[in-house]
């Protein structure tokens, strides 16, 4: 199935604009790679078997107001940022002080370069995916939150699938200067057979804040390979909170770097599995710097004939002496037939850490069950109650208020869908 | 302070001589003449010989692993002897007497005397030598209980039915690259047999030793334990200095039939090479276990030398209620490289496993566990417990996991859980003020980081282990 | 005893001591006091011979030998004992082979015979039950897993069976409850002895109702600023330590 390769080094050659370096490397790095397999380890639980398919390219269309009312977001006081089949729709309303977005086609040639330095700074370079992303790129979106400049209200980012069969390669690249504050909320939904390859880029300066929270609420059809990567600058602070539902195939390379001292992260993920889907999160952090913090939860839930795959790794650089990073993963498996492939790793070169893993796969704890029990609540309804509290649980701790009751009643109702 | 502490843990390679023994080695190179060759030398009947031929056609198939955490320049398999013996050997010593007294002085000097009279009670001895096994101490009295304790060579000849029945029955020709290698060229190693409802009455033991230049070692080792059995059996492993690294690539199968129970301890301290990583034995080695219903194997190791160490003793659960276990210290110096860990495959219904598995690096060494617990569908109410730590010694060395977790059972449990720490600065300024000196402070926190693991070794290999560190283990009180 | 003259101490570049002098003769209790950052902690730390603390002028010494030449175990050697504000755990070496591995070492620098097993785990049996802790804390790690309580008293048992000639108990009082109050005291007061002195470090008075100071010294900003008997410490517990610096200025 190197096809896909052939399709996006071909790519590379048509497209002609001022990108061009950005492709004719990824070029050279695609020609020089092999299609994974079982023995590939990043894609050793993930067959990638479902891209086997002829997509075709999605053609640009509008969105209707019925067709909005469709996707029925819910409010949150945000400012929206319609992705539909992979095209930006225009944006309405005024944007805050502050805050620029701008299509990279539209861009003056001054920004072109800061554009061009800025591309490929936080993407890892052996990412297959983000090699083909890099190699189709034609366009794409840049966030730019200016130095001291605090945004509070939502920017919120939806990207819809509605064009059967074809594929979309998409691109979002999010600055933050010193200082500077922002909140920005993913939103990723469909029900088509539809390919999608996205990278994301995001980079925040010193003493800058990103509070972030993605749901990957795409059904079934959607295949989704995404990355996310994201650098800190000095004391920076990244608050995320993933919650993804399954699909044939869906994978994530979240990817956190502390490229500087003091810098923060908290990151929650969590992933509700059913039917026959796989969800695949490979999170990466690295430590490149000293006094750095990572406090990472994940929780799972797994039904039916679901399949869970998790690669957490921690990589502790020499220079990076007091560290802090821990990492958590909980999974539940609700079914005989579910499975859950973990992976959670350390890598450590610096000796004054503190660095701690915990995993566990395990059904339910039965002091809580028999807790609940004992109080006249039945035995399934328990185990329910209680599942979901697993998960609960971080999304409890959002401080945003209304994105909090958004997951909290997204999670609920997911959860109850799984029960039937 | 790191390297005060690193100072503290240095100490010379005491078992790192040479014995000048005159031996009979076949020139490097492998091919079927060479395998050919080697069956001959020992007399061996026509099925394992095609045993062994098929394992090499595999092996010419198959590809050098590369997914360890290790680095090491490309080994030159045609650059190695895979046979070697000394001279004394060829005539086969029927007693003691009859053995080069060189022989018997290497081992005396390693510690290990091999005259029955001067030995620790309630120890039998196998010493392998290079390719051959030297002398087996004990064996009449093994035999009263029906153990049989011998080279596998000589098993080959004496029991053919129950080698052929079991040898490969756990770690296949084809199971992997070393696997596959020793298959086709493993030269000695031990037997043991317990027959049903034996209680082995002495600790078994064999002591592996690499001597001559440019040989490989490839023993293999194979334990079956009848239903109801037990048995302790340990190994030791040491080789000389040189510059040159030389490959020890060994298989160990142990087979546990019901209510079975055996426990394999091994102290390794083969030649880690200098601090600049020159020379030092490259140790790839595959041990694993089957348990039938309500069996136990339980793995202690503590690996403290060779150059690279790429070993995962595993359990493979396949009765009901069978139970596994890994007790793991893994220290590295200098330049050394060790990737251990283990696999434990659950497979029948309450099946248990516990891996307890302790990294300590210092120099410029990098420490890799690396695991595998697996709930199959079937392993109803299975439960696995893994600790790993790792200490830190120094800011130039590397101590990471990799655990691989698979469960396909919402019944089985698996808990998980990795720290890495340092001996803090707190810690040796406690000892310190109290009286005690930094290299014994420094010994005391390394050791009491072992210590779940020590406390799983028998008696007489915790103090051996216990040296290695440089530590004494516990006080005489307590 | 003890003689402390001049001394100047500094963190990295912070100066930390600033000329403190202090005389302690065998026998004698003296009790430090003095508002957070007034260098208390720093004096033990200082004086047993903790890395990253630099002297810059000034002496001290015990029994007329100067300790700031001594290692920190050779300090030990000489009788110096500090019991720890915040004692540090050691997971998997247990109590008493750290008990153990210190006489002996204390008996090695002295050359004398250690103790027999016997001998010694009778000792350390007893220094148990002086301490109100349970037999098995002697089996477990060191500190590890011990309440904050448990710790201190831990320390109370290490200086019985160590018999230093100078213990300096470092803010051995805060965080305890008052059963564990006493029981340090108590511990103190029964190795009270002619030959025997301490430094007690403390922020509050309470600790001096079970613990009577033949004296008691203020330190402030790195010097000791008054001396009194223990009525001193009554009046600093009744004024608060701002009443010190009022009186300075004014």
């Amino acid at each position: 199935m190197s096809e896909l390769l052939t399709k996006a080094i071909a790519k590379s050659e048509q497209v002609n604009n001022y990108l061009h370096p950005v492709r004719d490397q990824a070029r050279s790095r695609l020609a020089a790679s092999s299609w994974p397999n079982r023995k590939t380890e990043a894609w050793r639980y993930t067959p990638l078997r479902a891209l086997e398919q002829s997509w075709q390219p999605s053609v640009p269309s509008t969105l209707s107001d019925e067709a909005l009312a469709r996707l029925d977001l819910p409010q949150l006081g945000s400012l929206d940022l319609i992705w539909l089949d992979g095209h930006l729709q225009a944006v309405e309303g005024q944007l805050p002080e502050g805050l620029s977005l701008s299509r990279f086609s539209d861009l003056s040639s001054d920004h072109r370069q800061s554009l061009m330095q800025q591309l490929g700074q936080t993407k890892p370079e052996h990412h297959l995916f983000g090699n083909i992303n890099d190699a189709m790129l034609e366009d794409g979106l840049w966030i730019d939150v200016a130095p001291n400049a605090q945004i509070t209200q939502p920017i919120r980012l939806v990207f819809a699938a509605t064009q059967a069969m074809t594929e979309v390669q998409s691109r979002v690249l999010v600055t933050l200067g010193d200082n500077a504050v922002a909140h920005i909320v993913e939103h990723h939904l469909g029900e088509v057979r539809q390919w999608q390859n996205q990278v994301f880029e995001l980079s925040l300066g010193n003493h800058a804040r990103l509070d972030h929270q993605a749901l990957y609420a795409q059904q079934q059809e959607c295949l989704f390979i995404g990355g996310w990567h994201c650098a800190l600058g000095q004391s920076a602070e990244l608050n995320s909170l993933v919650l993804a539902q399954g699909s044939q195939l869906k994978r994530i390379n979240f990817d956190v770097l502390h490229r500087h001292q003091h810098a923060s992260a908290n990151l929650d993920q969590m992933y509700l599995l059913a039917g026959k889907d796989l969800f695949d999160l490979h999170s990466c952090i690295e430590h490149e710097q000293a006094n750095g913090q990572t406090n990472q939860r994940v929780r799972g839930l797994v039904a039916d004939q679901a399949r869970a795959v998790f690669n957490g790794r921690i990589h502790i650089h020499q220079d990076a002496q007091k560290t802090a990073a821990a990492l958590n993963t909980r999974t539940l498996l609700l079914s005989s037939q579910a499975e859950v492939d973990a992976k959670p790793e350390l890598e450590i070169y610096a000796d004054d850490v503190r660095c701690a893993h915990g995993a566990t796969v395990s059904q339910l704890d039965d002091q809580s069950l028999n807790y609940l029990r004992s109080r006249g609540v039945a035995k399934h309804q328990a185990q329910a109650m209680l599942s979901l509290g697993f998960m609960q649980e971080l999304v409890a701790d959002l401080k945003h208020e209304s994105a909090r009751n958004w997951l909290q009643s997204y999670l609920k109702q997911a959860f109850w869908a799984l029960q039937e | 302070m790191a390297e005060q502490i690193e100072q503290a843990l240095k100490r010379e390679y005491e078992a790192g001589f040479v014995t000048q023994v005159e031996s009979e080695t076949l020139p490097p190179g492998l091919n079927e003449e060479v395998i050919r060759a080697i069956s001959a030398r020992k007399n061996e009947p026509e099925w394992l010989l095609e045993w062994r031929l098929k394992a090499y056609r595999i092996w010419l198939e198959m590809e050098e692993p590369e997914w360890a955490q290790v680095s090491y320049p490309k080994i030159d398999f045609q650059s190695i002897s895979y046979y070697s013996a000394p001279k004394s050997m060829a005539d086969g010593p029927k007693s003691l007497d009859e053995v080069d007294p060189e022989l018997l002085e290497t081992y005396k000097k390693l510690g290990i005397p091999l005259h029955e009279q001067q030995m620790l009670a309630g120890v039998a001895v196998d010493a392998v030598f290079d390719s051959v096994s030297v002398v087996t101490t004990f064996r009449e009295k093994l035999l009263e209980a029906g153990v049989i304790f011998c080279p596998i060579s000589e098993a080959v000849h004496k029991y053919p039915e129950l080698v052929q029945k079991y040898l490969g029955s756990v770690v296949p020709q084809k199971d992997n690259y070393y696997a596959a290698l020793n298959s086709a060229v493993f030269t000695d190693g031990s037997f043991v047999y317990i027959p049903r409802g034996t209680r082995c009455p002495m600790e078994l033991s064999t002591y592996f030793r690499i001597n001559e230049l440019n040989t490989g070692q490839f023993e293999r080792t194979l334990i079956v334990a009848e239903e109801g059995s037990y048995v302790s059996y340990l190994e030791g492993c040491t080789a000389p200095m040189r510059d040159e690294n030389q490959l020890h690539a060994a298989v160990v199968e142990l087979v546990a039939m019901d209510d079975a129970s055996i426990k394999y301890s091994t102290v390794q301290n083969w030649y880690p090479g200098d601090e600049n990583g020159r020379g030092g034995i490259y140790n790839f080695v595959t041990k694993r276990g089957i348990c039938h219903q309500r069996a136990k194997i339980s793995w202690t190791q503590v690996e403290t030398g060779s150059a690279i160490t790429w070993k995962y003793p595993s359990v493979i659960l396949k009765g009901d209620d069978s139970v596994g276990e890994f007790y793991s210290v893994a220290l590295a110096r200098g330049a050394q490289q060790a990737d251990t860990g283990t696999k434990m495959i659950h497979l029948g219904k309450n099946t248990k496993s516990t891996i307890i598995a302790k990294g300590i690096s210092a120099g410029k060494a990098q420490n890799s566990y690396r695991g595998l617990v697996r709930m199959n569908p079937g392993a109803q109410g299975a439960r696995n417990f893994t600790q790993c730590d790792s200490l830190l010694i120094g800011d130039r060395c590397g101590a990471h996991t990799f655990p691989y977790i698979e469960s396909r059972n919402p019944s089985a449990i698996i808990e998980h859980e990795a720290t890495t720490s340092k001996v803090s600065e707190d810690q040796l300024f406690l000892c310190r003020q109290r009286g005690i000196d930094t290299e014994k402070a420094v010994s005391m926190i390394v050791n009491g980081f072992c210590r779940e693991v020590f406390k799983e070794l028998p008696m007489e290999f915790a103090v051996e282990a216990g040296k290695l560190l440089e530590v004494s283990l516990e006080g005489s009180v307590g | 005893m003890l003689k402390i003259d001049q001394l100047f101490a500094q963190i990295e570049d912070k100066g930390i001591l600033k000329g403190l002098s202090l005389d302690v003769k065998p026998g004698e209790v003296h009790a430090i006091m003095g508002p957070n950052g007034a260098g208390k902690s720093t004096l033990g730390n200082v004086l047993s011979g903790r890395d990253g603390y630099e002297v810059t002028s000034g002496s001290a010494s015990l029994d007329g030998k100067d300790l700031l030449a001594m290692e920190i175990e050779e300090r030990s050697h000489a009788g110096l004992f500090l019991a720890f504000q915040y004692p540090v755990e050691i997971p998997g070496v247990s109590n008493l082979e750290f008990l153990k591995t210190a006489i002996e070492a204390h008996c090695q620098a002295k050359g004398v015979e250690p103790p027999s097993s016997a001998e010694f785990l009778k000792q350390a049996r007893q220094a148990c039950k002086q301490v109100n802790l349970p037999q098995e804390f002697l089996k477990r790690g060191v500190n590890e897993g011990f309440s904050g309580g448990e710790k201190k008293r831990n320390e109370m048992l290490q200086m019985m069976l160590l018999q230093p000639k100078l213990c300096i108990l470092d803010e051995t009082d805060s965080g305890l409850d008052i059963d564990a109050l006493q029981t340090v005291a108590k511990g103190v007061n029964d190795m009270r002895s002619p030959e025997r002195s301490f430094v007690i470090i403390t922020h509050y008075q309470r600790l001096l109702d079970y613990i009577k100071p033949d004296f008691v010294h203020v330190l402030s900003d790195g010097q000791i600023v008054r001396s009194g008997d223990a009525s001193l410490a009554l009046e600093l517990e009744k004024l608060g330590y701002g009443w010190l610096n009022a009186e300075e200025s004014a």
